[in-house]
């Protein structure tokens, strides 16, 4: 049965409303921010006073905000790329999976982690590979089984760890390469499990991914990672710090979980508006109780961020997350802008590797047959037949393909 | 015959008539329209002899978004070329079989089958073998009207045969001759088909008249 559109009319229209209306207020809370940004933009002193008393008096479970690396630069101002390195290493890594279906007819996981070497400068063809893993129950590196019962988080959680691990790995094993080694993941590098993963294999996946971190650091290499179009509101929770006295609002008003100060803007707007194509803002600190984490277990993994923005259009902006080790270098520092601009100008607003890495990753539907056939015919001839379960059968009834009359 | 150097690719799809070829990018450096390759079943008895009449080079988001881009890197390129599975689809036209040895020049009982490794047909005793007899030719003419540019196909195919058996004038003599019979009543593709020949093999024209 299709869906009954005539039931969501009303809704529809009403959606397109709200939407106009949000994108009024929206552009007024811009223009309110912009203004912030200007006015603090080199106010070194009272930028550290009142963060200071911020982080101090604030719950830390709830505050985040962020702090200006350097005293140098204003905030408002957007920095050119510098010319590449003639040669450099660029590595990324990206991963898919198929999760666990207790509905289907065998239980198991699948972590597909694709990986490319580009040898910027090189005119040679980039090494490319692709590292599947299949688990199930009993297998040799299964844990426990609960994985396969409990939910998708968990297998989502095990690919992100194989993603930097393998990353870090790939870093280790370049040798006698000419130029700097960037590492690039397509994710936040302050990781943190998604939903209430935050047990035991939580604090062991954040645990592993702080040390891949150190061994790319350990190993000489440069991390970065590229978010595209993200929703932090990290920069405008610190104008609002900053702007506290004025507006009259409490420190509690900026938590997450409170009213709407930001009328639905996040850093991006701010930023998008800001910078001129390929032009990069100032570096910030995190200041999160993640980042506390970070910073507690290495110094050099404390997460310090900068915008880029990608290209002319609206929205084409990315955070690009790099570490400690990478933010005070400044010769690490233009090199990553600089790589990371002529990536994004190979295809265009979008790093190259990473487009690259995850087309090799994906596992797609056929991918997935195939491999679910293959399970099978083993199976089968250890004499073990398993049907999907009575739930899965009747959907795939009812959801098979639809034959229509087209005529002769 | 040193078949493993050359295989160009393997079958996606076939018929009795014909059948396409899926190759990578770095096996296209050989094969080109007009050769003569062979589906090679392994184990198999039978070798389904024909020649490439069109190569198809398929696209895809990606590649479109970096045609877009001026003067791509040569990195890029490379790893479109050698990394990348596009793959490029060669259309062939069935001009014999060998079955148990024996060549039979008609077509072939049974298409190969999906995944059948082909292998470009360079090993000059066995290019010999095939081509000393012209009656393949008709195969190529019972083409005509379908996608098959036959006129396009028959020049090429001759004059790549041509240089493989070293520049043999008396072979291109006889299949030319063999071909104005066979086309005597389609001057429409004779006549094209000669003047082509003549331009890309230098005094053919005096070689038939003598």
């Amino acid at each position: 049965m299709s869906l009954e559109f005539e039931q969501l009319t009303p809704s529809i229209a009403e959606m397109a409303r709200e939407a106009g209306r949000r994108r009024e207020k929206r552009d007024d809370e811009l223009e309110k921010a912009a203004a912030l940004l200007h006015e603090y933009a080199d106010s070194w002193d009272l930028i550290d006073e009142r963060l200071s008393w911020a982080v101090a008096n604030a719950d830390e479970k709830f505050y985040r905000s962020a702090r200006p690396l350097h005293h140098e630069l204003p905030l408002d101002q957007g920095i050119k790329p510098q010319a590449p390195p003639a040669q450099a290493t660029i590595i990324a890594t990206d991963g898919s999976q198929i999760v666990p279906d207790r509905h289907a007819p065998f239980l198991y996981y699948l972590i597909n982690i694709g990986a490319i070497i580009y040898y910027h400068g090189s005119g040679r063809p980039p090494d490319v590979a692709a590292f599947p893993k299949l688990s199930f129950p009993g297998d040799a590196d299964s844990e426990e089984d609960d994985v396969f019962n409990v939910s998708s988080n968990l297998v989502s959680m095990r690919r992100d760890e194989r993603e930097i691990s393998m990353l870090a790995n790939l870093v280790k094993s370049i040798k006698g390469q000419p130029g700097p080694t960037l590492a690039i993941l397509d994710q936040r590098l302050l990781y943190w499990p998604i939903g209430n993963n935050t047990g035991i294999d939580g604090q062991r996946i954040v645990y592993e991914w702080q040390k891949s971190m150190a061994d790319i650091n350990s190993a000489g290499g440069w991390l970065a990672g590229f978010i595209d179009r993200p929703g932090k509101r990290s920069v405008l929770a610190m104008l609002h710090t900053l702007d506290l006295q004025n507006s009259g609002r409490k420190l509690q008003d900026l938590y997450p979980f409170a009213s709407d100060i930001y009328g639905g803007l996040s850093d991006t707007d701010l930023f998008d508006q800001l910078l001129q194509p390929e032009e990069r803002s100032v570096i910030f600190i995190d200041i999160s109780q993640h980042n506390k984490n970070f910073t507690n277990s290495d110094p050099d993994n404390e997460v310090c961020f900068f915008y880029l923005k990608t290209g002319p259009g609206e929205g084409q902006l990315a955070r690009v997350d790099i570490p400690m080790w990478v933010a005070r270098n400044k010769t690490a520092l233009n090199t990553v802008h600089a790589l990371l601009v002529d990536q994004c100008r190979i295809i265009g607003h979008y790093p190259y590797v990473i487009t690259r890495a995850d087309e090799i990753a994906v596992v797609g539907r056929r991918d997935q047959e195939e491999l679910e056939n293959r399970i099978q015919l083993q199976m089968n001839e250890l004499g073990i037949y398993t049907s999907i379960t009575s739930k899965q059968q009747s959907k795939e009834y009812a959801r098979g393909q639809k034959t229509r009359l087209e005529g002769y | 015959m040193n078949d493993t150097q050359s295989e160009i690719g393997r079958v996606l799809r076939a018929n009795t008539t014909g059948f396409a070829v899926g190759s990578r990018v770095n096996q296209l450096s050989t094969p080109g329209f007009g050769s003569l390759i062979k589906a090679q079943p392994v184990g198999e008895h039978e070798i389904i002899y024909g020649l490439i009449y069109n190569i198809n080079i398929d696209d895809d988001q990606l590649i479109r978004r970096l045609v877009m881009v001026e003067s791509p890197r040569t990195e890029v390129i490379e790893d479109q070329r050698n990394n990348r599975i596009l793959p490029i689809e060669m259309s062939v036209l069935a001009v014999g079989y060998r079955i148990n040895g024996n060549l039979r020049y008609s077509l072939p009982p049974r298409p190969p089958l999906n995944l059948d490794p082909v292998i470009l047909v360079d090993d000059p005793a066995e290019i010999k073998q095939f081509t000393d007899n012209p009656s393949y030719l008709r195969l190529i003419l019972r083409a005509e009207g379908s996608r098959v540019p036959v006129d396009q196909l028959l020049v090429a195919h001759m004059h790549d045969v041509y240089r493989r058996r070293g520049e043999d004038v008396t072979w291109i003599v006889s299949v030319v001759r063999e071909l104005i019979e066979l086309l005597r009543s389609n001057y429409e593709v004779l006549i094209p088909t000669l003047e082509a020949l003549n331009s890309a093999i230098p005094g053919l024209n005096e070689e038939i008249i003598e």
